[in-house]
């Protein structure tokens, strides 16, 4: 790790001024789990490390937002993100989430905006957020900007924040029916507090019973940035589940994923377990099978 | 003498420091003036190198040294402490002279002012390599065409051993079935949470060199740096400090226990390197790595008659503990059976991986899981209960000592001392409840759940040679002070070894300090491996406290005026027996053999002998055999490939407990590494010879919420062999752990006709095993 200046800014509007004073140069550090990591094998060596952790406490909570919506502080931490009686009340999957998220130490120190600003090609956090037709609140000296948490990843850990640009806010769309959704994190045999083999969210309207009106299927670590299964969920919007359905569906799931190799899991095991999940998934969302049995 | 103190559970008096965060490790020390140390390593698995140019890094600020091959003088080669002679060794560097043998390989060091400034100039390092093709697979290394890993041996084979005991040609012959089979077991590593560190400081008035250094064996450090460094022993002072865990892995003489000190001397400034995490993954010492092809010849009724092992042992780079490992699988293959017939073949080979050294378990989980698997053919093949064919082969209780027929790794006929396995294997399905688990697999199968259930049984040689010493010592305040070469790395030596001392010498555990890890604590040590301490080291602090008591009632004599045969020492007082108010605290009884009464001048009182304190080495004239049970309960899913443990059961005979408790977390702990052998855990080399698996994002290890709770229940079979009649505890919760859980994972897979031959089971090998089988179901009914 090499030496750098420690900024400790007291209001975003601080943030955004040395952000956009030194740019690239500086970076913000939030929890740590992951920059930390970072500095210590020198893939990224700023000059000027930029504290978030004396900013207003707004930021590290949930408030609600008028028509059953909600909104998250960037700085949330996961375990907070768990425990929220707001989150758990309106969107207990991303409750669920956060809860099986690392160990009690990343739980405890890492926050939601961290997570999302890291882009690991398998964080938990974003394909449920995306299911769930979340944005992103992003401030800059200029203003601030918002933006469908879709279209917030630009590559494998990249996001499409400027290096001036400082991640706020989360915020969930009230719905008029809450979508009930579900999330995988399927870790193979490693450990249970080790990054995803594959994520796999799911959020459906209807389908108990009756035809699924609305489906929203959004797969983690298949490729650079969280996907999309548009083609899985075509397949499945405006038809009632059946069981040969449902295996056509997580087949589609798995054949549009482009994952790769990594030394505890092939590309091809991924695609598998992609194929097997979201089926298992959408069976427990629309009462064909127990869902996923971890 | 009543023991008070042997055999019972005491809490470790070590893990307040060590669980408060007040144990002191190396990166944890400072020395005034320190600098600090970092290694280039080899990019690749093979090359040669045309040119090191250090000048930029030399140049870089901050930075006081940096030095390539040429630039040691002396430069090595590195100790062998453990010849054979079948060894083709090849002589291992401190820093590569003109080849680089594996990824990770120290090519050059830097010495800066701060580690980063070290790291910084690290990046201006120019190294010239001219890439060549590598061998990574072992099997592949024997073929004709295969690049050389030591060209100046002309081969890659490092040894070829071969041995036969009864006639196993006829047995062949004779036989009612032959089953044939070939298992891979892949490499495995020992990660201990604190990775190596090394700190050396030389003072030149003293002439005197002292290092501390996170290592098993401060002594054979010592033995290996001195005349690497041209210095006396007496020169040279190793502390281990707190070592955080070894497993085998900090047992080795690796290139940095030289550069370290010889950097320090050349600087005349306090040098320390401290290897991180990716470093360890990439040059810690792994081991495992081997291919068997094996047969038995069994008779109708499950009777082993004979057991032909051909076996390749990937040997890695370079061999800093000889050949040790394979020749522990070869000898260990029978294990608590009786198999008249026996007979090895192995093929020791380098490979341009890192080397191979015996990791917590040491060639055993190996030599287990080929014999424990035929066990299972052999069950499976005759329609017989696994459990009821291994009584049928269980070398009988009342056998011992038995003559296994080999020669063991000492070279002396391999004769275990006592045992009784089939206790062993009838306890271990008793804590699982094994009649009620087949009828839960038979009902859970009707539902398509996989439940199976494994066993294993392994027999292992522990508390090795050639010598353990204590020195134990009264101090004139009335302090006992107990040293010993057996350094720990959190296995509770201080505990267990104070529990002994204050059973042999009369006093109360908390009067005794234990020091460990010193080499200026004790003249000679051996170090912790092998599960060796609780036999060798506890049976010299026995031999030493029995002295210095003998030694305490003499003098005590002098002072009570009374007859030595009327004497006891109880809870720390000399005193007349049965007459607890005469007597005299034993820091009295020290300052009289100190000299200190009548006092300077006079002559030493009758029949007191100079100085309370005795030292003593125990030296086994050959291993205590212990043995180990294990029964697993799995459920797997056919879809995913995951494998639950959802029972374990694991029983140990070490002999004598000498704290239950101690030897219960060593197995606890044994098993958790087990399991990671078996399912998780696995460095992986591509074709080029590159690590894939250099953090634990991807060397996966099994976490708290991946081990399953461990049923645990003892045979105490006490070993002949010592006074205190102990075994090893350190390794057998490691050794039969992969074969268990192989077994039970076949048995759970049986209706897919699965079979597994390899280790570690990873989900994705075991979906692709259950497809094969799927299919193969499918082929057969279509
Ligand atoms: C052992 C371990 C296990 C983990 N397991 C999981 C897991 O199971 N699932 C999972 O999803 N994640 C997991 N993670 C990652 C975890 O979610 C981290 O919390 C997250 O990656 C980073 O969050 P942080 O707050 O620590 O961010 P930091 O490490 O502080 O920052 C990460 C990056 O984001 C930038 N950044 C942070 N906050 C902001 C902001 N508000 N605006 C702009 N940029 C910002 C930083 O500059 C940096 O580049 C794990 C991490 C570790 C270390």
């Amino acid at each position: 790790m090499r030496p750098f200046e420690y900024a400790e800014p007291v209001s975003v509007g601080e943030v955004c001024e040395i952000l956009g004073r030194h740019g690239e140069d500086a970076r913000v550090i939030a929890g740590g789990n992951s920059l930390v990591y970072f500095l210590k094998r020198r893939i990224v060596s700023p000059r000027v490390l930029v504290t978030l952790q004396s900013l207003p406490a707004a930021l590290g909570t949930a408030d609600p937002m008028p028509g059953g919506g909600l909104r998250l502080g960037a700085l949330m931490t996961h375990g907070a993100v768990a425990t929220h009686p707001l989150v758990r009340e309106r969107c207990p999957q991303l409750a669920t989430t956060a809860a099986n998220i690392g160990s009690v130490r990343v739980r405890n120190s890492g926050t939601i905006g961290g997570s999302l600003c890291y882009a690991h090609p398998a964080i938990d956090t974003a394909p449920v957020l995306i299911t769930l037709g979340a944005e992103v609140v992003i401030a800059a000296r200029g203003g601030t900007r918002t933006l469908p948490v879709e279209q917030f990843f630009s590559d494998a850990f990249k996001s499409v924040l400027a290096p001036d640009e400082l991640l706020t806010e989360i915020r969930l769309p009230g719905h008029g029916r809450p979508l009930r959704g579900s999330y995988i994190k399927f870790v193979g045999q490693k450990a249970k507090s080790s990054m995803a083999i594959v994520g796999i969210a799911v959020a459906i309207r209807g389908g108990d019973g009756a035809p699924v009106e609305e489906v929203h299927i959004v797969l983690g670590g298949v490729s650079p940035t969280p996907l999309r299964a548009r083609r899985a969920e075509d397949l499945l919007r405006g038809k009632r589940a059946t069981p040969e359905l449902l295996r056509q569906v997580g087949a589609a799931a798995a054949a549009g994923t482009a994952p790769w190799d990594d030394p505890w899991a092939s590309a091809g095991y991924k695609r598998d377990m992609v194929e097997v999940l979201s089926r298992q998934a959408l069976e427990g969302l629309t009462g064909l099978g127990p869902g996923y049995q971890g | 003498m009543a023991a008070r103190f042997v055999g019972a559970r005491i809490k470790r008096r070590e893990d307040r420091r060590l669980i408060t965060g007040e144990g002191a490790y190396v990166a944890d020390l400072a020395r005034p003036g320190m600098v600090h140390a970092a290694i280039l390593r080899s990019p690749y698995a093979r090359a040669r190198i045309r040119a090191v140019d250090l000048t930029a890094a030399r140049q870089s600020p901050g930075v006081l040294l940096a030095l390539a091959f040429e630039d040691l003088q002396p430069a090595g080669p590195l100790p062998l402490p453990v010849p054979h002679p079948a060894l083709k060794a090849a002589q291992e560097f401190p820093l590569a002279p003109g080849m680089v043998h594996y990824v990770g390989e120290p090519v050059a060091v830097v010495v800066a002012e701060e580690r980063y400034a070290a790291e910084d100039a690290l990046d201006l390092i120019r190294v010239e390599y001219e890439p060549l093709p590598p061998v990574v697979d072992p099997e592949r290394a024997l073929a004709a065409d295969a690049p050389l890993v030591h060209e100046e041996l002309g081969t890659n084979v490092a040894a070829h051993l071969e041995q036969e005991t009864g006639d196993v040609e006829r047995a062949f012959r004779e036989a009612d079935h032959v089953f044939r089979e070939r298992f891979r077991v892949l490499r495995g590593s020992g990660q201990s949470i604190e990775a190596r560190a090394v700190l050396a400081a030389y003072d030149p008035l003293l002439q005197a060199l002292t290092v501390w250094s996170s290592t098993q064996t401060p002594h054979l450090i010592r033995r290996g740096l001195a005349p690497l460094l041209n210095l006396t022993e007496a020169q040279i002072r190793i502390i281990a400090p707190d070592v955080g865990g070894g497993f085998g892995s900090k047992g080795v003489f690796y290139p940095e226990e030289f550069l370290v000190p010889f950097l320090a001397i050349r600087l005349g400034r306090p040098v320390k390197w401290v290897e991180d995490r990716r470093e360890h993954l990439q040059t810690a010492i792994q081991e495992r790595g081997q291919v068997h092809e094996v047969e038995v010849a069994v008779r109708r009724d499950g009777r082993i008659l004979a057991v032909r092992d051909r076996f390749v042992a990937d040997q890695g780079a370079y061999t800093p503990w000889g050949i040790v490992v394979p020749v522990l699988t070869a000898t260990m293959v029978p294990g608590p059976y009786k198999i008249p017939n026996y007979r090895f073949e192995v093929t020791v080979v380098y490979t341009n991986t890192v080397p191979s050294a015996p990791v917590r378990g040491a060639g055993r989980p190996q030599a287990v899981f080929v014999m424990e698997r035929m066990v299972d053919r052999v069950a499976r093949e005759l329609g017989l209960d696994p459990a009821e064919v291994r009584f049928r082969n269980f070398i009988p209780p009342h056998e011992f000592p038995y003559v296994v027929g080999l020669r063991s790794r000492d070279g002396r006929l391999q004769t275990y001392d006592s045992g009784n396995y089939p206790e062993g294997l009838t306890r271990a399905l008793r804590l699982i409840g094994y009649e009620e688990v087949r009828k839960e697999q038979e009902r859970l199968r009707a539902e398509a759940r996989y439940l199976g259930v494994g066993m294993a049984c392994c027999v292992e040689a522990t508390g090795l040679g050639p010598h353990e010493g204590a020195t134990v010592r009264v101090d004139p305040s009335g302090r006992v002070y107990l040293y010993t070469g057996a350094s720990p790395q959190g296995q509770g030596h201080e505990t267990m070894l104070a529990q002994v001392c204050a059973d042999a010498l009369g006093v109360e555990l908390e009067e005794i300090t234990v020091v460990t890890g010193d080499t200026a604590g004790i003249p000679q040590g051996t170090g912790t491996f092998a599960s060796r301490i609780a036999t060798v080291a506890a049976n010299a602090v026995t031999a030493a406290a029995t002295e210095v008591r003998a030694r305490a009632l003499r003098a005590g004599a002098y002072l009570l005026e009374a007859r030595v045969e009327d004497l006891d020492l109880i809870s720390g007082r000399v005193q007349v027996r049965g007459v607890p108010e005469k007597g005299v605290p034993l820091g009295q009884v020290a300052r009289v053999a100190a000299g200190a009464v009548p006092g300077p001048g006079s002559p030493m009182p009758e029949g007191v002998e100079t100085s309370l304190e005795a030292t003593s080495y125990f030296t086994p004239a050959q291993a205590a055999y212990a043995s180990g049970t294990h029964a697993a309960v799995v459920e797997v899913d056919v879809e995913t490939g995951m494998v639950k443990v959802l029972k374990y059961g694991a029983i140990h005979d070490c002999g004598r407990m000498i704290n239950p408790m101690i030897v219960e977390g060593q197995v606890c702990g044994g098993v958790a590494h087990g399991i990671g052998n078996a399912l998780l855990e696995e460095p992986v080399y591509d074709g080029s010879g590159q690590l894939l698996t250099s953090t634990f994002m991807d060397y996966l290890l099994p976490s708290a919420a991946e081990v399953p709770e461990i049923l645990l229940d003892h045979v105490e079979t006490l070993s002949p062999l010592n006074p205190l009649g102990v075994k090893g505890a350190g390794e057998g919760g490691t050794i039969p752990a992969p074969a268990a859980i192989a077994a039970a994972v076949e048995d759970a897979l049986a209706p897919f006709g699965v079979r597994i031959t390899e280790v570690p089971l990873s989900p994705e090998r075991l979906r692709r095993l259950i497809s094969r089988g799927e299919r193969a179901q499918d082929g057969g009914r279509g």
